[in-house]
């Protein structure tokens, strides 16, 4: 049983999947931040940033017709927006420069994601001490998405094996209808959940295990990245 | 025989007034598999959540030959391991490495005592080398083993299953069957799966009601075909032939 | 309504993401303190319905499809705080799951579909629900919290962007909260119609014991307006603080 959200990032496990997910959601985050902090985009700031990320796709064994597919598909509705800044007093170059940001923002995020399980990002997030409920509750919203959006899906298929209307705003009254049925079911089963969690033990104040190991390589990799973005963004080239 | 459980006269009533369980009695032996029969409704699932304490009636329950109260619940989830009927409310976790460490966690072990379990639970199972796999991309009967994976992480003494052969095709089926047989653990096993009982279980009681109506040994239980025709039952396929 | 990284000006995106970030964290505590142990399987499943039910397609007239976004009724349903939390889980994931939204602004987008879609939502389903009377009250309420909150959200989202100077504000105002405008009318439709078909079926699953708009609730609004003010002001004031620190004036 798979599903198309889950599955756009298993396609492939490549060598960065063993660096510590936490050098790589530093180094990924740290990259976005620094891109987006760059007041106006140099020559060298223009060719340098897409270059890091080619530069970390390459180095990461990632098959690139993957990252570029994520990126194509992402990349119109940052257009859309985009269209709308043509409303804008921006100059071309700013335009542009806009535009790039975004690209590169997004570049990152997925390569992040094609090299990082989601678990293995909770964990990262866990221990770089995002509050623990928060990533249980992130967990939680993983793990039963696709159980409840399938649940939704049938209940949607039931209403439509006997719903013969074309009119389509009608459709949207009956959406609130599945939503409450989806709902009950939701609350329900987080019921069960509840208890399952505590016939198992659970009370509120258990930590979670211990099981991300920072080695040589993350370290390699941490240096070298923030040595070369700090180039990119403030090195001297001419 | 040593008894491992020891249900007094357990009664118990919803909020809402309708009585669930009503003078509930029996015992399960050591190393026995009992099987729990009945209609729907009988009350199954609302007994097996007393054996945990999530649900507390009146009456007494008796675990180990310790008593079952607000004390000792805590060693009652860590020697009654409840294996629910639906593994999507019992895979809770991202993967199922956190799943089955889930239990083991919680009971305060130290991490290479929890890698240790969650190991040998998935191998008791039969699938070592799953750790990182997403419960989500688990077949039913995959995902049947690893909920019984996260109970045998904290090395249960009592098994309960609700319903373990549900939504399983014939050859997961026959491998929980198999299973079953090789858990050295005492086991109750609530089902409707009534071939899978004269396959497995020693001892059955019928519940119906909220009422136990009936007991007696596999397979000759299921000669007193009166008795379960009252109760909405009817002799295991295999016994009809 | 998902803004993408890039857009917005550092001083909008820093300055939302520590008052979104803010936010949250108190979020988390009230709703820690409210579920206690039942938080974590009950906020968790639920984010994952909204998350659910924003991947539900339906078609609008002429061949494209619609999505719902569900703050509105995440407020009306679990109160301002857990709705928050709720909603910003969902957006979260879709951050990294989806790269719908940027990563730097999530504070933004938590702010607008968060804070004022999710507890903008439970605000206006109470207000309504205290100030209507009739069979159909649980249906118009949860209408208006569904349509004001798309409308207020957009309007924040193109505050952003104007701030940002990437539209001009005419353009900015009168198009994006134009759209959702009529957008927000199948938003309150669907919020409308779930809750009175929960208040039916299974009225202990909704906060209609909140029903009354307290003063209370008031000054919460107050304040969080108050911020919100502050945070506009600060980012388009000159010189900036911020970008002072961060070395690049």
């Amino acid at each position: 049983m798979t599903h198309q959200w889950h599955d756009s990032y298993r396609h492939q496990i490549t060598p960065a999947h063993h660096l510590d997910p936490r050098s790589k959601l530093f180094v990924g985050l740290l990259f976005i931040a620094v891109v987006l902090l760059t007041p106006r985009f140099t020559p060298v700031q223009a060719a340098g940033y897409p270059a890091l990320i080619l530069i970390a796709a390459a180095l990461s064994g990632v098959r690139l017709r993957l990252l570029a597919v994520r990126f194509l598909t992402i990349m119109p509705f940052a257009l859309l927006m985009g269209v709308s800044a043509l409303f804008s007093h921006l100059s071309h170059q700013e335009w542009l420069g806009m535009l790039g940001k975004a690209m590169c923002s997004i570049a990152a995020m997925s390569l992040l994601m094609l090299t990082t399980p989601f678990p293995d990002l909770l964990r990262a997030l866990e221990q770089l001490h995002l509050p623990r409920l928060l990533v249980m509750f992130l967990a939680f919203l993983y793990r039963y998405g696709g159980v409840l959006y399938e649940d939704a899906v049938h209940l949607e298929r039931a209403w439509a094996a006997r719903y013969f209307g074309r009119f389509w705003l009608r459709q949207w009254a009956h959406l609130g209808n599945i939503l409450a049925a989806l709902f009950i079911r939701s609350y329900e089963r987080a019921e069960r959940v509840f208890a399952a969690m505590q016939a198992r033990g659970f009370s509120s104040g258990a930590a979670g295990v211990r099981l991300l190991h920072f080695g040589f390589s993350d370290a390699i990799f941490v240096c070298g990245g923030l040595l070369l973005l700090a180039a990119v963004r403030w090195g001297r080239f001419s | 025989m040593k008894s491992v459980l020891d249900v007094r006269r357990v009664s118990y009533r919803y909020p809402d007034g309708t009585r669930a369980l009503e003078n509930v009695a029996f015992n399960l032996l050591e190393g026995e598999r009992l099987a729990v029969i009945g209609p729907n409704g009988a009350g199954k699932s609302t007994l097996f959540f007393h054996l945990n304490g999530t649900f507390q009636g009146e009456g007494e329950i008796d675990i180990l030959g310790e008593r079952l109260n607000g004390r000792t619940l805590a060693a009652a989830r860590r020697h009654v391991g409840l294996v629910f009927q639906d593994p999507n409310d019992q895979l809770f976790m991202p993967t199922v490495f956190e799943d089955v460490a889930f239990g083991p966690v919680n009971l305060g072990y130290s991490e290479t005592e929890v890698r240790e379990r969650v190991q040998k639970a998935l191998r008791q199972i039969g699938m070592e080398g799953s750790e990182a796999l997403t419960p989500h991309h688990l077949s039913m009967g995959q995902r049947k083993k690893v909920a019984l994976a996260t109970v045998l992480a904290m090395a249960p003494r009592i098994l309960a299953f609700d319903e373990p052969s549900s939504g399983l095709d014939p050859r997961s089926r026959r491998q929980l069957i198999e299973l079953l047989k090789t858990l050295p653990q005492s086991q109750l096993i609530a089902t409707h799966d009534l071939d899978l009982v004269l396959d497995v279980c020693h001892r059955a009681i019928l519940l119906d009601g909220g009422r136990i109506v009936g007991e007696g040994k596999v397979p000759q239980i299921f000669d007193q075909e009166e008795l379960l025709s009252a109760h909405g039952l009817e002799k295991p396929l295999r016994m009809q032939m | 309504m998902h803004i993408p990284d890039g857009f917005l000006t550092p001083r909008v995106w820093v300055s939302l993401d520590v008052v979104s970030g803010s936010l949250l964290a108190l979020g988390l505590r009230r709703v820690s303190a409210a579920f206690e142990e039942k938080a974590i399987p009950l906020m968790g499943v639920l984010a994952a319905f909204i998350f659910a039910g924003q991947m539900i397609n339906i078609p609008v007239a002429g061949g494209t499809s619609g999505h719902f976004l569900g703050g509105g009724l995440a407020g009306a349903l679990l109160g301002p705080w857990a709705g928050l939390v709720v909603m910003s889980v969902v957006l979260i994931v879709q951050c990294f799951l989806f790269q719908d939204g940027g990563a730097a602004a999530l504070g933004a987008n938590i702010l607008n579909m968060g804070v004022v879609g999710s507890m903008g939502g439970s605000l206006f389903y109470r207000t309504a629900m205290g100030g209507l009377h009739g069979e159909r009250r649980v249906f118009w309420s949860g209408f208006l919290s569904g349509w004001l909150s798309m409308v207020l959200a957009a309007g924040c989202c193109a505050v952003q962007l104007c701030l940002s100077q990437v539209v001009s504000w005419s353009a900015g105002l009168s198009l994006i909260v134009g759209i959702h405008a009529l957008v927000g009318l199948l938003e309150g439709i669907v919020t409308g119609t779930v809750l009175q078909a929960l208040s039916a079926s299974r009225p202990d699953l909704v906060r209609l014991d909140q029903s009354r708009f307290t003063l209370k609730d008031g000054m919460v609004w107050m304040i969080l307006l108050a911020i919100l003010f502050a945070a506009a002001r600060f980012a388009s004031e000159a010189p900036d603080p911020v970008q002072k620190l961060l070395g690049l004036k």
